[in-house]
């Protein structure tokens, strides 16, 4: 289980607000933790598995997509904020994340 | 055998895209017809993009990346003549989609297989009678297609051996486990879960309890996702042509009728779900402190048996393998448990 430092944080936030500014090519002042992914930014689940690829290789992580998608249903994302929120429990718990509901 | 070298997918709605996206991980060289009314532009900048970051991170080689930059996304039909597989993903409407692929029978390879990923309506309806030995077939996957490794394939009573083993291929090739199904069993894991939504529809109907409180039970009792929740992101509209689609032919079609006035109502007035941001609840979805119902006990007791009888009353129909059957529940309810496994 990693920690998650303020380091990780920053980083996580950046990549993600970077992310969605190339990929929605909207201004990246313009976002903000309470963007919404589709309404805001006309995003989709397509680029969320795209991120966890990124996450994954950055720090080696050690998750299945099918945990994340289950984890995903019950605790649906809709803000930039509650993203990140999910892709840190994500690089925190890795493979045991469902463990979090138990 | 022809394997498949060339596969076009049609649409661009979410599984059109989520399709494509998903196959450009494999060894195929690909096309994206889109409708006239697609941004091809923006999607190909979209496209560009993901390949730029699959060879940054070193996900693929420059070869694969010169390939990849060649994918065409395009509104050109003429682009489609010499893909060896057709995988249709238009709307729910037959008229259309028996108009696509009369158009596409004169333009494409004669070899090539055409099949739909239609989520209610079997294949056959949608050849067009000129069609003479074109092989037809549906494959139905299930989004998005990443995270959900199975699709249902149907065959139509004219789909040979040899076209069932080309796309059992494709499948294995793509990493999607399958279930083989026939016409008069097709569609096999929605019409489960219609059961399941229709007599929660039926609870709320008659005042037992709210569409939030259901969706509250359902969600601690049973799946990830509620019954009226699941309906309004995949679209009201789609709901209803798919319900109408699958209870034409049952002989017991009056115990969906509420349901489908309902959902008829609804997207009349326009509430066709989260893309229209009103369906069963308003969106964003604001939040609501609900208790569990009266008698909710017996709900979820008779919700469970009203499952497991469709589980196995399909299955048996179906005559899929249990155990085959038992992962493809799993994987659409996306549950640890299957119905045919001790827990």
């Amino acid at each position: 289980m990693a920690t998650i430092t303020e380091r990780t944080k920053s980083e996580v936030k950046e990549i993600v607000y970077s992310f969605f500014a190339e990929e929605c090519e909207a201004d990246i002042e313009q976002i903000n933790d309470n963007t919404s992914i589709i309404n805001d930014l006309d995003g989709d689940s397509l680029m969320f598995l795209e991120l966890i690829e990124i996450f994954k290789k950055k720090y080696n992580l050690d998750i299945e997509l099918k945990v994340i998608g289950k984890y995903a249903v019950k605790h649906p994302v809709a803000t930039i904020g509650q993203l990140i929120e999910m892709q840190l429990l994500i690089i925190e718990h890795e493979n045991r994340l469902m463990e979090l509901d138990k | 055998m022809i394997s498949i070298k060339k596969v076009g997918i049609i649409g661009e709605g979410k599984m059109g895209t989520s399709i494509f996206f998903y196959l450009l991980d494999f060894q195929f060289e690909l096309v994206w017809f889109c409708s006239q009314d697609a941004d091809i532009e923006k999607l190909t900048r979209q496209l560009e993009r993901r390949i730029r970051r699959l060879f940054d991170s070193g996900s693929i080689d420059q070869a694969r990346y010169d390939k990849l930059i060649q994918t065409s996304i395009t509104t050109d039909i003429d682009k489609l003549q010499d893909c060896d597989l057709i995988i249709e993903a238009i709307p729910e409407d037959i008229a259309e989609k028996k108009k696509l692929f009369h158009q596409l029978d004169k333009i494409v390879n004669p070899e090539a297989i055409f099949t739909s990923n239609s989520s209610s309506i079997n294949p056959s309806c949608m050849m067009p009678k000129t069609a003479g030995n074109r092989q037809f077939a549906g494959i139905h996957f299930f989004y998005p297609v990443p995270l959900k490794d199975i699709a249902e394939v149907t065959l139509a009573s004219s789909t040979t051996a040899l076209t069932c083993t080309i796309i059992e291929s494709f499948l294995n090739t793509i990493h999607r486990r399958y279930i083989i199904l026939d016409e008069q069993n097709s569609f096999i894991l929605n019409k489960i879960f219609l059961d399941f939504q229709n007599e929660a529809f039926l609870f709320v109907h008659n005042e037992t309890c709210t569409y939030y409180q259901m969706d509250q039970l359902v969600k601690n009792n049973f799946f990830p996702f509620g019954v009226f929740d699941f309906c309004d992101s995949v679209g009201l509209d789609t709901m209803l042509a798919s319900i109408q689609n699958y209870s034409r032919d049952y002989p017991d079609k009056s115990n969906y009728a509420l349901f489908i006035a309902r959902l008829t109502d609804l997207v009349a007035a326009g509430k066709s779900g989260v893309k229209t941001l009103q369906g069963f609840y308003s969106y964003p979805m604001e939040d609501i402190t609900s208790n569990d119902p009266e008698h909710a006990l017996e709900i979820i007791e008779h919700l469970r048996q009203t499952w497991l009888s469709s589980c196995e009353r399909f299955t048996a129909l179906s005559s899929v393998a249990t155990d085959r059957m038992n992962h493809a529940i799993k994987e659409y309810f996306g549950i640890e448990h299957g119905p045919f496994e001790k827990c």
